[in-house]
Parts: structure tokens; sequence; C-alpha cells
């Protein structure tokens, strides 16, 4: 069998022709191949548990929050209040968290 | 394992997909790396998908980035505390009999000093994640 040959200035020829598609797909249809394609690569790597991992960091944030053994519920909240001032998102998801808690142990 | 084969090489160069700078940030953060953490925030991208995701990692750090000031804060009070008071005893003839009351003293200031630069570090960190934000 005969071996095949690379050919350097197809390669290039080829990668011109990708981006060349690439630019007139994006200036068509506002579409970025490339970052989709970067995208799929991303859920490759195994990335697809972002939201379980960001859910735990917030778990460890509050729990790392030096919180006193004598703190109440009140006490708590105005702490993540002073914290989360201008946190709005991390804000509503302690507060998701704290409120969870707190039904847990009342059922 | 492709994460292993090509996400440190390529790390650096900001173009692997926003999840994977976003999973190293957490990890950092996990052990309250908050430098690298901030490094690692600014390489990624921030796809329009990882938008909402991007700004609670960032606001995660700030929220951190807190808690360990309010800490050295603390750390710096009682040193102050102690030093004053060790400057303010260290005169009395009976503390002259104490074991080495000056090398304390410099240790003591030696961690204040150390206390403060963490201190700034993570001001400096919290106000670059400030100008961060992403509109």
């Amino acid at each position: 069998m005969e071996g095949k040959k690379l050919s350097f200035p197809g390669a290039l020829v080829g990668a011109l022709v990708g981006l060349g598609a690439e630019i007139a797909i994006r200036e068509m249809t506002g579409l970025d191949v490339i970052e989709g394609l970067l995208e799929i690569i991303g859920a490759g790597f195994g990335l697809i548990r972002i939201d379980k991992r960001i859910y735990e960091s917030t778990v460890k944030l509050l729990k790392g929050m030096d919180i006193q053994p004598d703190d109440d519920y009140q006490r708590i909240l105005r702490r993540i209040d002073e914290l989360t001032v201008d946190l709005p998102e991390l804000r509503e998801n302690f507060l998701r968290l704290m409120d969870a808690g707190v039904r847990a142990k009342s059922a | 394992m492709l994460k292993k084969l090509l996400g440190k090489p390529l790390e650096n160069t900001g173009a692997l997909p926003t999840r994977y700078y976003l999973h190293e940030v957490l990890k950092s953060l996990d052990h309250d790396n908050i430098g690298e953490a901030v490094r690692l925030l600014r390489m990624s991208k921030g796809a329009v998908i990882d938008k909402s995701r991007w700004e609670v990692v960032r606001q995660q750090i700030i929220f951190r980035c807190r808690v360990l000031r309010e800490r050295h804060r603390k750390h710096i009070n009682f040193l102050e505390e102690k030093i004053k008071e060790h400057k303010k005893h260290g005169k009395l003839p009976w503390r002259w009999f104490h074991k080495r009351p000056t090398e304390k003293l410099v240790q003591y200031e030696k961690t204040l000093d150390l206390e403060r630069q963490a201190q700034d570090l993570l001001e400096q960190c919290e106000s670059e994640l400030k100008t961060m934000a992403k509109g």
C-alpha cells in the first residue's frame, strides 16, 4: 500500500478556507462557529456539571462564614446582607439555601 | 483525560471554554487561592451561555475576599492590642526578667506586617473583580 503524502500548501489552503467559511457564517448568521465548537469540546471535557459545582461552592462559602455557635437566624441574615450588599445573585442563592435548611429542620 | 492533556498547556491562551475556567476558579477558591482564582477568571472569555454562571462565580470570589479580609482584620486588631500591651508592660521592672520579651514583640510585629499585606492583597483582588463585571 502506498503511503500518503502530507501537503503543507494543502493544509494551509484548508485552514484558509475554514477561516473564510467561519467569517462568512458569522457575518451572515451572527453565529460564532468556533466558539460553539469550543463549547462542544467543553462538554467533552466533562465540564457539564458546572451547576452542581457552583452549588457545592456556595454551600462551602456559607459554611466558611465564621458563624458563632450562638448566632441566631436573624444575625446570620444580617451578616449575609452586609457581605453581599452588591452581590444580588449570590445573596439570593444564600437565602434559598438558608430557607431550605430551615424548612428541612422544621420538617 | 482530554482535560489533563489539553487543559493545562492551553490554559494561558484563554482559548478554552468558560466552563473549564470556572471549574478551575472554583478549585482555587476551595483552597482560598484568591490570586489564582482572579487570574483564571480574567482568562475566561465569558461565553453567552455561561454568563450568569460566570457572574455567580465572580460574586463568590468577592464574597470570600470579604470573609477573609474580616478574619485578617480581627487578627490585626488582636496583634495591635498585644503589641500595645507588650510595649506598655515591657517597661515595668518585673517584666525585665521575662523570657525574651523583645523576641516576642518582633514576632508580633512580623505577623502584623504579614496580616496587613494579606489584607491589602485581598482588597486589590476585590477591586479588580468589581471592575471585571461583564456587561
